[in-house]
């Protein structure tokens, strides 16, 4: 038996699209396209504009304040550096993130590695891994005299 | 005419108050199924504390500034100078703290009486959703004393999200403000715990019990029996179960009094960008997730490690059977319990992991992996 009300059940399934439908849809993209235009602006706004911090590109160290076998981390607006001068008077210069979690590594003067405190990594004097999670080893900065001073290009 | 029935009266001749009343009538005296009982009053504590966070953060925001420069300084100055500056911040940590901890425990309570299977699914998906903005409340509002145990938790932990494949580096650049933990990060994270989560949590609790009140309580009989309760069986909210409510409230209130005192929190010293100090860890609450991604490589375990909160989520979507006791359902209690151990084993492992603990005349140093070494004994 047909049910009384299936005939008018199709004709909802399909109706024609009168001016009322379309004036919907209208609305629908005008709202869509006014939410677009506003969230595009705010969107971009959220990405960071650069820091206000200072902008040098390279950072100065007097040589002679890093006595040989020792190394030193310094600030360079929010980058940190190593800075190694090894036995024999030779400096290098590394980034002193480490790769895996961002930390602060430090120089071990008695086990001439460096240490990242947070989980155990350890790299050789050269930057490169020796143990640990560290996916890769140190960026290495270029480095030289300038002028009596030892100048770091970061 | 008593100034009340004035303003009754005039209150009266402007809107329909008898229809306010009965509603609020109705509210009050809803039948509750007849085993709701003790473990039921997580919830009400639940509010208490959202109200306890908002009240104490407004009363923090009037001495705290967000800056790198004084962020540090002013919370010492509010906790050794303001009157009552301990109290007040000793109720927004603790207060933090017992949040977490009861969410889960009330979570726990729906999981084993079966309360989150139809018709309240997204009941439990509303109330997960609440879980993670309170742990994102919690992550943001950790860097906000600007001390180093915050500013290097808070950077291992926006490194984790930037090593998410293909959209994490963008994600923690604009989590972070910019490529390290800085003032931009203190700003973003300002924004989120004192603006937009505020307001994220308050629409999402007020959903949360407006849906409660609409459905009820959920009875332990299978999905589909007993849905409302009969006038017999069934116990009104008011004074029944709201009496439970005030018995739990002071011993609740004097546990959260008793913590700020006996152990109140402390800041440590100043964030220093320049070193990172030993044995730096996140709160309790991500210690599962932090020691669970020392064991398996980075990428894998942030893979794996985003499953059990997806789980979590559409976890009324898995569990399909019409039996509500845990009793009927040993599979997905199981399964439940299991997840709950395997993260608290985790937890302990994350506490333990390299530290130095004396036992039995021996000290016993735990690697990073929670495994004990002895370190040498008297």
């Amino acid at each position: 038996m047909e049910h009384p009300e299936a005939g008018r059940g199709e004709d909802r399934a399909e109706p024609e699209p009168d001016r009322r439908d379309l004036l919907e849809r209208v609305l629908a993209l005008g709202a869509a396209v006014w939410s677009a235009g506003v969230a595009i602006p705010a969107g971009m706004y959220l990405w960071p504009a650069g820091s206000s911090g200072p902008t040098k590109k390279y950072l100065e160290l007097d040589p002679e304040s890093l006595p040989p076998g020792s190394g030193r981390v310094l600030g360079s607006g929010g980058k940190p550096v190593l800075v190694l001068r090894s036995k024999d008077g030779e400096f290098r210069a590394f980034s002193a993130v480490c790769p895996h979690l961002g930390c602060i590594v430090h120089w071990d003067a008695a086990q001439g590695r460096i240490l990242c405190p947070c989980h155990a990594g350890v790299f050789a004097a050269d930057g490169s891994v020796v143990s640990g999670p560290p996916p890769r080893a140190l960026p290495a900065y270029p480095s030289r005299i300038v002028a009596g001073l030892l100048r770091i290009e970061t | 005419m008593s100034a009340t029935a004035r303003a009754r009266r005039w209150l009266e001749a402007r809107y329909p108050m008898p229809a306010i009343r009965s509603a609020f009538a109705k509210q009050k005296e809803k039948l509750l199924p007849p085993h709701v009982g003790w473990p039921h009053t997580m919830g009400g504590m639940l509010i208490f504390l959202t109200v306890n966070q908002i009240l104490t953060g407004i009363l923090l925001m009037v001495y705290y500034r967000p800056t790198t420069e004084e962020a540090y300084e002013s919370v010492r100055f509010l906790m050794s100078r303001a009157s009552f500056g301990w109290l007040i911040r000793g109720l927004h940590a603790w207060g933090a703290h017992l949040m977490i901890a009861v969410l889960v425990l009330h979570m726990l309570r729906v999981f084993w009486m079966g309360a989150f299977k139809k018709p309240r699914e997204l009941t439990w998906v509303g109330g997960v959703v609440i879980f993670f903005v309170t742990l994102t409340f919690g992550f943001t509002g950790y860097l906000l004393p600007w001390n180093q145990l915050a500013y290097w938790a808070t950077t291992v932990g926006t490194e984790v999200t930037a090593s998410i494949p293909q959209i994490g580096a963008a994600l923690g650049t604009l989590v972070r403000g910019g490529d390290a933990v800085g003032q931009e990060t203190l700003s973003r994270f300002y924004v989120l715990h004192v603006v937009v989560l505020p307001w994220v949590l308050t629409f999402l609790v007020i959903v949360h019990i407006v849906m409660i009140r609409m459905q009820g309580l959920a009875p332990l009989a299978p999905v589909g029996e007993q849905e409302v309760p009969t006038p017999e069986e069934g116990v009104p909210f008011a004074p029944h179960h709201l009496s439970r409510e005030l018995v739990v409230f002071p011993l609740f209130f004097a546990t959260l009094i008793a913590l700020v005192i006996l152990f109140p929190p402390e800041i440590g010293e100043k964030a220093n960008p320049l070193v990172t100090p030993e044995g730096i860890k996140p709160e309790w609450y991500f210690l599962p997730t932090y020691q669970f991604l020392k064991y398996l490589p980075k990428q894998l375990g942030l893979a794996l490690s985003a499953l059990p909160p997806l789980i979590f989520l559409l976890w009324p979507f898995l569990d399909r059977s019409r039996w509500r006791r845990a009793s009927r359902r040993r599979v997905s209690v199981a399964i439940g319990l299991a997840a709950l151990a395997f993260s608290i084993l985790l937890g302990v492992l994350g506490h333990l992991s390299e530290s130095e603990i004396e036992l039995f005349g021996r000290t016993w140093s735990f690697d990073m992996y929670g495994m004990p070494h002895a370190a040498g004994g008297q």
